[in-house]
């Protein structure tokens, strides 16, 4: 079963019922406390549309908080008892591109000697189900770091949700074009109007041929007219943001007057660094309780101001400018250097949420264009204090370039 | 199953012997009462106080001497207060070890000049006392060694074997003038310049706090050392002791993988951000 099958939409809790009996489920909900990622989700409040969760994928594989080990102090000496991360394989069930990116930049830390096990394991059992992503969010880039929104590379099953009605040759005019993946293009045919909304979904790897396997009494072969209708899928993503230009050398971009003017504004509330979904720094601290206790790590951020602070005081990062310089170098330079990419996907997630508007984007076109006109005049000295790249976050959770407004 | 890249190993506290007024040196064994473990010196350890935490201490025994292992922990903090806190046989956890450790086969053959300030002589003891086990393999030692005060000297006990091994020689030096002190008085820089040893094929290997340091490699650079034969090991904030959560690093290097031995020359590479 390696052909394009679909289920219409009103076979969606079949198909989580169905894949509940093997696996734990994990999807999109729009809940009350945010749109998030929950584990045996109810078929009606999934939500599989082009839109980020505000935490994200890597929660799943390195958690907010994780236990390491128990410990009972009662007996002769300390008995330390293992966390197990056992139970069911999981399907992570319409997870966008990016944030499937982002677990590659994971990989190459936590994978990489000595092997992070509980790490491992986590992705060994994972099956990801990608939800091509046919978004337009404001803040997206990822195609600017090589990403295919619509196909991921990393996702063991591609599901594409035809739209409702939509001619798709209205569509817009596309940067990213759905190219069928390993198995060369689809035939061309007049794009027709769709009556029902089906999801169309294809396994890319062992782990989803069992998956798809698995759905196959639910499934039917998809029908050409929907195939074709594949290509005309676009993504908005800007695929024009200039990191990889960067110089990697971070002799070249340790002294721009860019750190000072970033840092006056940054709040060093960490939201950026948290939200990301390729930052991995985490603290590991101890919970007692009586004769018994146990150690877990947490996400930690290096925008704090206690980050690199050591007993007694002496901190080698004493303000702002130089947590701010860690975080942008750290992606731009110094992850780049030992790993050969970015450590960025595009998510947008920092610029949206930052509550001073300070966007990785316009860090790296401010570099380049510092860069490039040698060194002259103070980056960012000619913006305004608010720079004109802020987005918008509505109360339904829309973002947007201006106030309460739509994005174009 | 393969172990848990944090999970540490319980070992029992032999012996607990006060070298100053807030270090202490503990002797750790496993339970059958040895010590079955490789490392090299000038790696670390990550030390567990269950209840309390972790955090990354020097081996200041020499795998010379493999019966034991052993550590000398300031109180400075919530880990090394609550290790300050237990008695001999009972329990901590070790991770480890962690780290490069020192240059040993390239520093074969050459003269060493060690000079150490307070607890920065614990990283060196097991390198001091790892080339007077293999004494033949080196040229002349010549060890600088200070406090503020005699009784802030570390492992006193050892001076006078230090002083009797051949072609060695142990400086020691104390910031003020003290009724009874036989020794030099001055800041460790200012020893390391009156001594002015010539650096015709002799390493410097100096640790000890920030000030110390830097005045120290000013000296050293006067005396006309390269950068490659000036050696030092850093002190940064570290988690996890293998470089993974982030916390150690300075620009594209972490102290906890790469380090926390460095020579000068390598230091000249990275942002001064440490
Ligand atoms: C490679 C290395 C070797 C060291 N060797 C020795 C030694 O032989 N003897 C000794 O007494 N001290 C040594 N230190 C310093 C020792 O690690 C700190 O004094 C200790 O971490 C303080 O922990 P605390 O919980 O008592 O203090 P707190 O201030 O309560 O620290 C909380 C946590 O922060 C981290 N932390 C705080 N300060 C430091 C620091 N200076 N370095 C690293 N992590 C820190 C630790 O994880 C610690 O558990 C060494 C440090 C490093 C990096
Ligand atoms: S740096 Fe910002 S845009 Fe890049 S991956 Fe992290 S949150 Fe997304
Ligand atoms: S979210 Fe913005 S204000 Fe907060 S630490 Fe990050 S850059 Fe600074
Ligand atoms: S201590 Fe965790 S990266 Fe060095």
């Amino acid at each position: 079963m390696t052909q394009w099958q679909q289920f219409k939409k009103e076979y969606l809790p079949a198909v989580l019922s169905k894949l509940d009996e093997k696996w734990d489920v994990f999807a999109p909900v729009e809940q009350e406390d945010g749109f998030r990622f929950k584990q045996m989700p109810a078929a009606g409040e999934v939500f599989l549309g082009p839109r980020k969760p505000l935490l994200p994928l890597k929660l799943l594989f390195l958690p907010e908080v994780e236990e390491l080990f128990s410990y009972s102090l009662k007996g002769v000496s300390p008995e330390l008892t293992q966390a197990v991360s056992g139970g069911r394989e999981r399907v992570i069930f319409g997870a966008l591109g990016c944030d499937i990116a982002s677990l590659d930049i994971l990989d190459r830390v936590f994978l990489t000697e000595p092997v992070d096990e509980a790490y491992r394991r986590r992705g060994e059992q994972a099956t990801l189900v990608a939800l091509a992503c046919v978004g337009e969010g404001p803040e997206c880039f990822c195609t600017s770091f090589g990403i295919d929104p619509l196909q991921p590379k990393g996702a063991d099953v591609i599901l594409v949700t035809l739209a409702n009605d939509t001619p798709q040759s209205e569509k817009k005019e596309t940067k990213q074009k759905f190219c069928g993946g390993a198995g060369g293009s689809f035939p061309k045919e007049p794009p027709a109007r769709r009556r029902q909304e089906v999801f169309l979904l294809k396994a890319f790897s062992k782990k989803g041929k069992r998956l798809v396997e698995a759905l196959r009494p639910l499934l039917t072969e998809a029908p050409q007219s929907d195939i074709a209708q594949l290509t005309d899928l676009s993504s908005n993503s800007r695929g024009d943001v200039p990191a990889d230009s960067l110089p990697r050398e971070e002799s070249e971009l340790w002294d721009l007057p860019l750190w000072k003017n970033l840092a006056s504004r940054c709040l060093g509330c960490g939201v950026c660094t948290l939200l990301c979904p390729t930052c991995y720094c985490f603290d590991v601290e101890d919970e007692r309780c009586g004769a018994a206790g146990k150690r877990f790590r947490a996400w930690d951020s290096c925008m704090s101001s206690c980050f690199t602070k050591m007993a007694g005081g002496d901190n080698p990062r004493p303000t702002k400018v130089e947590r701010v310089r860690q975080r942008f170098l750290h992606k731009l330079s110094y992850y780049p250097r030992e790993k050969e990419s970015v450590a960025c996907v595009g998510c947008g997630r920092c610029t949206v949420h930052c509550p001073v508007g300070i966007s990785i984007e316009d860090v790296i076109l401010e570099i380049n264009r510092f860069l490039a006109s040698g060194g002259e005049g103070g980056v960012f000295e000619k913006l305004p204090p608010s720079t004109p790249q802020k987005t918008f976050v509505d109360s339904a959770g829309q973002v947007s370039r201006t106030p309460g407004g739509k994005h174009e | 199953m393969s172990r848990a890249l944090l999970l540490p190993q319980v070992f029992k506290i032999k012996t607990i012997k006060r070298l100053t007024p807030d270090t202490l040196l503990y002797e750790v064994t496993d339970q059958d009462g040895n010590f079955d473990l490789s490392y090299r010196p000038g790696q670390f350890m990550e030390v567990s106080i269950f209840g309390s935490g972790e955090c990354p201490i020097s081996i200041t025994s020499t795998p010379s001497r493999p019966q034991h292992i052993e550590f000398a922990v300031r109180e400075v903090g919530l880990v090394s207060g609550a290790m300050h806190n237990l008695e001999p046989s009972e329990h901590i956890g070790l991770r480890g070890p962690f780290g490069n450790g020192f240059p040993i086969d390239a520093l074969k053959g050459k003269d060493i000049f060690f000079i150490a300030g307070g607890i920065g002589l614990a990283p060196l003891r097991s390198l001091i006392n790892y080339m007077l086990d293999h004494r033949e393999d080196f040229g002349a030692i010549d060890i600088v060694y200070g406090a503020r005060s005699p009784e802030l000297l570390c492992f006193a006990e050892e001076f006078a074997a230090w002083q009797e091994a051949p072609d060695t020689r142990l400086h020691l030096t104390i910031d003020k003038e003290t009724p009874g002190w036989q020794g030099k008085v001055g800041f460790v820089p200012a020893i390391v310049k009156e001594l002015g040893l010539p650096p015709r094929d002799r390493a410097a290997i100096a640790c000890g706090p920030p000030v110390m340091i830097k005045f120290t490699l000013l000296d050293l650079a006067a005396l006309g050392y390269p950068d490659e034969d000036v050696i030092t090991t850093l002190e940064l904030k570290m988690k996890c002791g293998v470089g993974k959560c982030g916390r150690c690093n300075i620009g594209p290097i972490y102290v906890c993988r790469e380090g926390p031995v460095f020579r000068l020359s390598e230091l000249n590479r990275l942002p001064a951000e440490y």
